[in-house]
């Protein structure tokens, strides 16, 4: 039976007879490799009379619309205005004097994606290798089938706004950082893994703070970047659920102080923000290592990257002078990791055993997804800065991207329910006869599976809330459509190559959600969810 | 014995009943002083900064008019959200979704196409529209038709409009313009209200004349035709009460108004009602689309190798095999699209069509108090949500009980 596998059926050709087994045999063979040229033409497009007739109107019409559209970009549209505000376009109106840090910020990205995703492929890699199966590899052909449009896109800003040498060399560099971080982490050894998640966080946290300065408690990133290692040394193996929901109580709490002191700079209500995150650190890790050791690596830490802080010194620049594409990026980014752990949290607490709380988080859920999203940044705009007790009011940007996160916190909640009830409940009933209670079993058997079958659903979320951000623009964020506003009413470009921004402005948006979703479609694929 | 029925018992602490009860009090205490503590919050900073909290401005008078509407400024807020906003936002939804109904299916069905152009334009198509945000594409339609078109005049007393005459008469068959268009339309003549519930009554016998030819159909096995018997019922009870009410209805053709600045007669409709409803009918047909395409191709193979197995006909496999399971499929998804696409025409904004959203918008701007209008922006939604929501239930109960 060895021919089996390569057949499909059971039994080689070889080995029945008659009619059924050449029919099998034919139908099996592959049929795009023997097919010639005219073959192709005369099945795909004039298979019958309606066919032939939609091939010749179709193609006309594909080609008067070519021919229009490349003599739109090539010949009659003014690019003037995206040419000369290319700037405003990207980063809005970061002070001139400081696009410095633009480039050490962008380095500094590119080195702490390249070592996160060394990390990912190296992991993989290990877990490939205790499976005993080889380990997938994207070849050349699928990255480029993935990122051709944003290849694009980039190659057309370049050409279009950029006349000295400057830009192409920190483009370079940009690649140049990420393939040599991509180079490190891949090639760490185990040992050294949590090391090396530690140095992603801390290059992508330092190129945070490149931008938004370290004045105020700013360090409290510096020391959640390193929590990974900390952990990792002391140890701490968090494997019931009071500890994940401490860890992500706690995570979420931090980041809200965090933002909240990049806003805003210190006071009691931050302080109080910054304890509580503490305090859930605390609790996360109790009865494995000792509170005391506990509390006392995380003030060293603290106390370290305040001082570190300090000495860099590095002024704010605040977000209302932030803008363009980066402000829609840095937007959506903050709102999907800030209401990931709120929506993990309102799944498990739609699917809960207790009443109460299972109707509390239905009734947010509902109440979220039956407003459009609109609704709850005009809240943002006229009347969320009353909710907190402060005096002096939060930025228009911090108070949208809190908007935005609560809104999207619903719908992340509906994708991982989706993904709970997906995980069969043998895996359940299997966790029970192992001994596990209800805690260890949610953590240690469903969310695993679930979290891995919802990646794909949550890269559609991701799309559509990078989407959602030009809504920032209704509200008055300086934010990538916005920008054309600006634009226009210059003295040189009032009324000139409207028509162009737009096409450039959705050609941007198009490029970057088009490029993420046929990398979730590969994803999809690697993790060969849904064939299982 | 007794020491079995002791541990039997725990300790209240230890009682997972006990704990159940303590830990839903902790949670809805745990909410409600948060609740409590933000709506303080926001009581006390709307005291300081001197804003009312209360639904007296409810009856208050707009004190602003809106574009291209009969709404007066002595008019109450309560009427401009209801007889303008929603009425405004339901006009563009229920256009919009006929749009996006329509092309989605043609757009779903083409990507399956056996034609590689056709699959190919289809994909183009779907790719594109998909992942643009919606609100570069509003801004795009609008400007592309009216804002920027070189061809249009604009609209106002020194610059008369694109006029378009039937051939051999003085009235106008098309007025457009960069801010108002105008289409012939019937208009009411006397009996218009009996004829219109005269015709209510023709479509319930519609219905039951199909009721009827299906049942026949179910019954005797002979073709039940119902397609053709209610629709000639429909329009022979038309004719019949048309004729006997002496034309109630006339066409009405648009004209400019003596001022210059209004277009009379006929069906006057602005850009921003056709910007905001085609590029929501363009944007939500490539994701219906989708949802089309996934259905027929989640209908089970063996289901259409059954249909050639039966000889049916290319088409009749798709009407009578393949269309109605996936329509069973799709049926939710795209009742959620139609959701999705009425809470999109909020971005109404920045074609300054008055749906809603931007009816309230003004209302803030010209000082009436912010919190309780968006919290009653809200509701509206949340109306038209619970509304989605009870008819999927509906249709849900009706479609996917299927005896398998």
């Amino acid at each position: 039976m060895s021919g089996a596998g390569e057949w499909g059926h059971t039994l080689p050709p070889e080995q029945m007879s008659g009619d059924v087994a050449h029919a099998l045999a034919e139908a099996d063979a592959p049929r795009h490799g023997d097919t010639t040229a005219r073959e192709w033409v005369k099945d795909n497009l004039f298979a019958n009379w309606y066919s032939s007739l939609f091939t010749i109107l179709f193609s006309a019409v594909t080609l008067v619309l070519a021919f229009f559209a490349a003599r739109f970009v090539f010949v009659t549209g003014q690019w003037s205005p995206v040419r000369v505000n290319l700037e405003l376009f990207m980063v809005g109106r970061f002070p001139r004097e400081e696009r410095t840090r633009l480039v050490v910020n962008l380095l500094l990205y590119s080195g702490a994606a390249g070592l996160a995703l060394g990390w990912g492929r190296a992991s993989s890699r290990d877990r490939a290798k205790l499976a005993g199966v080889e380990p997938t590899k994207a070849s050349p052909r699928d990255l480029l089938s993935s990122y051709w449009a944003l290849a694009v896109f980039v190659l057309a800003l370049m050409i279009v706004g950029v006349r000295t040498l400057g830009p192409w060399l920190l483009l370079a560099g940009a690649i140049a950082v990420f393939a040599i971080g991509f180079a490190v982490a891949s090639r760490m050894p185990r040992a050294f893994r949590a090391a090396t998640l530690t140095l992603a966080a801390l290059t992508g946290v330092a190129g945070f703070l490149t931008l938004s300065g370290t004045h105020g408690f700013a360090w409290i990133f510096l020391t959640l970047a390193l929590m990974p290692l900390l952990f990792d040394l002391l140890g701490r193996r968090s494997d019931r659920l009071p500890g994940a929901a401490g860890w992500v109580a706690a995570i979420v709490t931090m980041a809200i102080g965090g933002f909240l002191v990049v806003d805003r700079g210190v006071n009691l209500f931050t302080v109080l923000v910054i304890a509580l995150a503490c305090v859930a650190f605390v609790a996360s890790g109790m009865g494995n290592v000792s509170t005391s050791v506990q509390i006392g690596s995380i003030a060293i830490a603290g106390v370290v990257t305040w001082q570190v802080g300090k000495a860099l010194d590095i002024t704010n620049i605040d977000w209302i002078e932030w803008g363009g594409l980066y402000m829609n990026l840095v937007a959506s980014v903050a709102a999907i990791v800030l209401a990931f752990p709120l929506g993990l949290l309102l799944a498990l607490g739609r699917r809960s055993s207790l009443p109460v709380v299972r109707i509390m988080s239905t009734i947010y859920i509902e109440l979220i997804r039956g407003v459009p999203l609109i609704t709850l940044l005009l809240m943002a705009r006229f009347f969320l800065g009353f909710f907190l007790d402060t005096d002096d009011p939060l930025s228009l940007p911090t108070r949208a991207i809190a908007a935005i996160t609560l809104f999207s916190a619903a719908y992340i909640a509906e994708i991982v329910r989706g993904g709970l009830q997906a995980v069969p409940t043998g895996q359940t009933e299997a966790g029970q006869a192992l001994g596990l209670g209800a805690a260890g079993i949610t953590r240690l058997l469903v969310l695993p599976q679930a979290l891995r079958a919802v990646i794909p659903a949550m890269v559609g979320q991701f799309i559509s809330l990078f989407k959602d951000t030009t809504l920032l623009f209704i509200i008055g964020v300086l934010e990538f459509l916005g920008v054309r506003d600006v634009v226009h009413s210059q003295a040189d470009f009032r009324g000139v190559g409207i028509a162009e921004t737009l096409v450039f402005v959705a050609f941007g948006f198009w490029a970057i959600s088009f490029t993420m979703s046929r990398e979730s479609q590969r994803l999809e694929r690697t993790l060969g969810v849904g064939t299982r | 014995m007794s020491a079995s029925t002791q541990s039997a018992k725990p300790p209240f602490w230890r009682n997972v009943n006990v704990l159940r009860v303590l830990a839903q009090i902790g949670a809805v205490a745990g909410v409600v002083a948060l609740l409590w503590w933000l709506i303080n919050n926001l009581l006390t900073g709307l005291d300081e900064q001197g804003i009312p909290f209360g639904l007296g401005f409810w009856d208050d008078p707009a004190g602003f008019t809106v574009r291209d509407s009969s709404f007066e400024r002595t008019q109450p807020i309560w009427e401009l959200i209801v007889f303008v906003g929603v009425k405004n936002t339901l006009a563009s939804a229920v256009v919009g979704i006929t749009i996006a109904v329509v092309l989605g299916i043609l757009i779903g069905v083409a990507r399956l196409s056996d034609n590689w152009i056709v699959k190919k334009l289809a994909a183009l198509y779907v790719e594109t529209f998909r992942n643009i945000p919606p609100l570069v594409i509003i801004i795009f339609v609008g400007s592309a038709l009216f804002v920027n078109n070189a061809r249009l005049n604009a609209f106002t007393a020194g610059s008369e409009p694109n006029l378009f005459k039937i051939p051999g008469s003085d009235s106008n068959f098309m007025i457009l313009s960069r801010s108002r268009l105008g289409f012939p339309s019937f208009a009411n003549d006397g009996n218009t209200g009996l004829f219109w519930i005269i015709m209510l009554v023709a479509l319930a016998a519609a219905v039951g004349v199909w009721v009827w030819r299906t049942r026949y159909n179910v019954e005797t096995g002979q073709p039940h035709h119902r397609v053709a018997y209610s629709f000639v019922t429909l329009l022979v009870i038309g004719v019949v009460a048309f004729v006997a009410l002496g034309g109630p209805l006339r066409w009405s053709w648009p004209a400019v108004s003596e001022s210059g600045r209004l277009i009379e007669g006929g069906l006057t409709t602005n850009d921003g009602y056709v910007a905001l409803t085609l590029a929501l009918g363009l944007y939500t047909a490539s994701h219906i689309a989708e949802i089309i395409r996934g259905s027929i191709l989640a209908v089970h193979r063996g289901q259409s190798e059954a249909a050639n197995a039966l000889a049916l006909s290319g088409f009749q496999r798709y009407r009578f095999v393949i269309l109605p399971q996936a329509f069973r499929i799709a049926i939710p998804s795209i009742i959620n699209q139609f959701l999705n696409l009425t809470k999109n025409t909020s971005l109404a904004v920045v074609v300054a069509y008055p749906d809603v959203t931007q009816a309230i918008r003004t209302a803030i701007g010209n000082g009436q108090p912010a919190t309780q209008l968006i919290l009653a922006l809200m509701l509206v939604y949340l109306t038209f949500s619970l509304l989605t929501s009870l008819v999927l239930n509906i249709v849900n109960r009706r479609f996917q009980v299927v005896g398998r």
